[in-house]
C-alpha cells in the first residue's frame, strides 16, 4: 500500500511538458490532444491480416480537428458463429476541445464525433456507426492518463442501436532512461454488425510501443484483442504517424 | 545698330536658355531639393511649431482647408471659381481632397451554423458559402448585402428531409438539391440606440419540388435579435413561422388538395431557435446552435388521410449543430463541426460531420465607395 501510495505521488508530482502531445489516439481509444495550429497529421498502419487503415487530420487553428479515416475496426457478419469480416468504412470526426492547463491543473478534454460516410466491403447491408465521446487527457511526465466516455450507435440492414454509453481508458508510459519510446495500452469499444440479430458493442483491448523516430514521425508496434475472440484471434499491427506542422 | 543687334541677340539666346530650362510639355514639373537636386523635395522653410500657418499666402491649401485668393494654381490642381463683388470671376485653387481613412471591412456572418443572425452583410458584400458533409448533403448559399439594411441571396439547402413511413427503422433522406430564394432586412447593432442588439426579419421561401411524385414546398419566416456580450462573445435568439406544402400524386388526373403545415394550426408552425459565438482565438470562433428543418413523410398523410392524417406528413425537426469558424485569409474562413438532425429523437446515428468553406467579397463594396 506504501508503495502505490508513494507511485502515485510521484506520479502527480511529476511536471508535465510544456506543450500537448499531438497523438489523436493511444491506440484505439481517442486522446484529448489536439494538433497544434497550422498542423496536418497523418497515419497509414496494417495488420498482419493485411487489413489497412489511413487516417489524415487537419487542425482548426489548435481549437479543434477535422479528421478523415477508413479503418477496419467494425467487424460485420450475417452468420456471427462463423467468420467475422473486417469491415472497411470510411469515417470523418470533428474534435473539439481545450487543451491541458487552460485552467490551472485542468486535463485537456475533447468533445469528439464520428461518422460513418462509406463501406466499401458488400459482406453486410448497409453498415453504419456513429460515436460521440468525451474524453481528459493528462500529461504527468512519466505516464500520460486517458480516460473518457463513448456514446455508440450503430446500424446493420434493418437493424439500429440505440446509442449506448461506454467507458475509454488509455495509458501511456514513457520511461525516462528511454525517451523516445512509450509503452502503450488502451480500453475501446466497436460494434459488431450483426446483420441478424443487430449491432452489438465489444471491447478491444490493446498493448503496444510507440517510437519516436523523427521529430515529425513515429512508429507503433502493437498487439489487439477483441471480445469473443480467443487468443489466436488477437491481430498484431504497425502503424506509422506522421505530423506536418506550419 | 549695333547696341540694337547685340540687344536681339542677347534676348534670343536669353529666351533660348529659359525655354530650353523649361520642362517638357506634358512632363508634371518636379520641384528641386534644397540642394539643388531634382529628385529631392521642396527646400524645408522654417518650421512653426505650431504647424504651418494655412492662411499664409502662396502656401498651399491643407487637405480639407479652403484656399485662399492669390495661391498659384500648380497644374492638374483643380480650380474653384469665386464670384468677385465686382462681378468678375477669379479662379482659385480648390482645397485638395482630404485622403479617405482606410475603410475597415467589418464582416458579420449572416448565419451562425444553420441559424440566421440578425447582421446583415455589408453593403455590396458578397458572400458564398459551400457545403458538404457525411450524409451526402451538398448545399450552396449565396448572398449579396444592400445598403447595410437588407441582403438578398439565392441557395440550396440540404436540411429538407423525407420518409416514406413513419417507421423508427426508416432512415429520414436528404431531399436536395432544395433551391431557396431569401430576403433579410433589419438594423445593425447599436444602431438605433446604445445596447440595441441586431434585428433582422427575414424570409426565405423555396421553388416548388417535385420528387417521387410529390410536389413539396418550404416557407420560413424568422424575426432574430443579436448581441454581443463582451468583444468575443455573442448570442442569438429569435423564432419563426414555418410554412410547408406536401402534394402528393402530383401528376394524377385529380391531383389530391396539397397538405399544408398552416392547416395543423399555429402553434405547430411556430418554433424558437438560438445559436451562440465565442471567439477563444483571434482567428476561431466556436459556433453552435439550435435551428428546425421540416421533414415530410409521404406514407404517413395517405394512411390515415383527412386532416388528422395530415398531422404526421409535415413536420418540424430540431438540428443541433456546433462547430469551429477557422478564418484562413481575409476573404476566406473554413467551418467544420457536427450536426444532429433529429436530435429531439437524440439520434447519434445520423449525426453529420460537415466542413464547408466560406468566400466573402469586399470588391464590389469598396468599388461603390470609391464612385461616392
Amino acid at each position: 500500500m506504501r508503495a502505490v501510495l508513494t507511485v502515485a505521488a510521484a506520479v502527480l508530482a511529476a511536471r508535465p511538458v510544456a506543450a500537448d502531445p499531438t497523438e489523436s489516439r493511444v491506440l484505439t481509444a481517442p486522446t484529448a490532444w489536439l494538433p497544434p495550429s497550422g498542423a496536418a497529421t497523418a497515419t497509414l498502419g496494417i495488420d498482419h491480416r493485411g487489413d489497412t487503415a489511413v487516417f489524415a487530420g487537419a487542425s482548426l487553428d489548435g481549437l479543434a480537428e477535422l479528421e478523415i479515416d477508413e479503418d477496419s475496426d467494425v467487424r460485420g457478419c450475417t452468420d456471427c458463429a462463423m467468420q467475422r469480416t473486417p469491415l472497411r468504412l470510411g469515417r470523418a470526426g470533428f474534435r473539439i476541445g481545450a487543451h491541458q492547463d487552460w485552467l490551472h491543473g485542468m486535463p485537456a478534454l475533447v468533445l469528439g464525433v464520428r461518422a460513418t460516410f462509406a463501406a466499401y466491403e458488400p459482406a453486410v447491408d448497409a453498415p453504419r456507426v456513429t460515436d460521440a465521446y468525451v474524453v481528459a487527457s493528462r500529461d504527468l511526465g512519466v505516464v500520460r492518463l486517458h480516460a473518457g466516455v463513448d456514446a455508440l450507435a450503430a446500424s446493420v440492414a434493418d437493424h439500429r442501436s440505440a446509442a449506448a454509453l461506454r467507458p475509454l481508458a488509455g495509458v501511456e508510459l514513457h520511461p525516462p532512461m528511454y525517451p523516445r519510446s512509450s509503452l502503450l495500452g488502451d480500453l475501446a469499444w466497436e460494434p459488431e454488425l450483426d446483420a441478424v440479430h443487430g449491432p452489438v458493442l465489444r471491447w478491444m483491448l490493446g498493448i503496444g510501443v510507440r517510437y519516436q523516430a523523427f521529430s515529425w514521425g513515429s512508429v507503433e508496434l502493437a498487439v489487439r484483442a477483441r471480445q469473443g475472440d480467443d487468443l489466436g484471434g488477437a491481430t498484431v499491427m504497425a502503424r506509422f504517424n506522421a505530423i506536418a506542422r506550419r | 545698330m549695333k547696341h540694337a543687334s547685340n540687344a536681339i541677340l542677347a534676348a534670343v539666346l536669353g529666351t533660348a536658355a529659359i525655354a530650353r530650362a523649361q520642362p517638357a510639355p506634358g512632363d508634371r514639373p518636379k520641384p528641386d531639393g534644397a540642394s539643388g537636386d531634382p529628385r529631392g523635395g521642396p527646400a524645408p522653410g522654417p518650421q512653426s511649431p505650431y504647424g504651418p500657418d494655412p492662411g499664409q499666402p502662396g502656401q498651399p491649401a491643407q487637405p480639407g482647408q479652403p484656399a485662399q485668393p492669390g495661391q498659384p494654381i500648380q497644374p492638374g490642381q483643380p480650380v474653384q471659381v469665386v464670384q468677385q463683388p465686382d462681378g468678375s470671376v477669379e479662379l482659385t485653387p480648390a482645397p485638395p481632397p482630404a485622403p479617405r481613412p482606410p475603410r475597415v471591412h467589418k464582416m458579420r456572418f449572416p448565419e451562425v451554423l444553420n441559424t440566421p443572425t440578425g447582421w446583415l452583410l455589408p453593403a455590396g458584400v458578397l458572400y458564398s458559402r459551400d457545403r458538404i458533409d457525411t450524409g451526402g448533403g451538398v448545399s450552396s448559399d449565396n448572398r449579396v448585402g444592400l445598403g447595410d439594411v437588407a441582403e438578398f441571396g439565392v441557395s440550396t439547402t440540404d436540411q429538407v428531409r423525407e420518409r416514406q413511413t413513419d417507421s423508427t427503422k426508416e432512415r429520414a433522406e436528404v431531399l436536395q438539391p432544395y433551391v431557396t430564394a431569401s430576403f433579410r432586412l433589419g438594423v445593425d447593432e447599436n444602431r438605433l440606440f446604445k445596447g440595441q442588439p441586431g434585428v433582422t426579419l427575414g424570409f426565405r421561401k423555396s421553388f416548388e419540388r417535385e420528387h417521387l411524385g410529390s410536389r413539396t414546398r418550404i416557407a420560413e419566416l424568422t424575426l432574430v435579435a443579436s448581441k454581443h456580450l463582451g468583444p468575443d462573445v455573442a448570442i442569438h435568439l429569435g423564432g419563426s413561422v414555418w410554412d410547408a406544402s406536401l402534394q402528393e400524386n402530383a401528376d394524377a388526373a385529380m391531383p389530391p388538395d396539397p397538405i399544408t403545415l398552416h392547416g395543423q394550426g399555429f402553434a405547430r408552425q411556430l418554433r424558437a431557435f438560438g445559436g451562440f459565438e465565442a471567439r477563444p482565438l483571434p482567428r476561431s470562433e466556436i459556433l453552435v446552435d439550435l435551428s428546425w428543418a421540416p421533414e415530410f413523410c409521404y406514407g404517413c398523410a395517405s394512411a390515415a388521410g383527412g386532416p388528422s392524417g395530415a398531422m404526421g406528413a409535415i413536420r418540424l425537426r430540431p438540428e443541433l449543430a456546433w462547430g469551429v469558424r477557422y478564418q484562413v485569409a481575409s476573404f476566406m474562413h473554413i467551418e467544420s463541426g457536427v450536426r444532429v438532425p433529429d436530435i429531439g429523437n437524440a439520434n447519434l446515428l445520423d449525426a453529420q460531420i460537415f466542413g464547408q468553406i466560406t468566400f466573402t467579397s469586399f470588391a464590389l463594396s469598396d468599388a461603390v465607395e470609391t464612385l461616392k
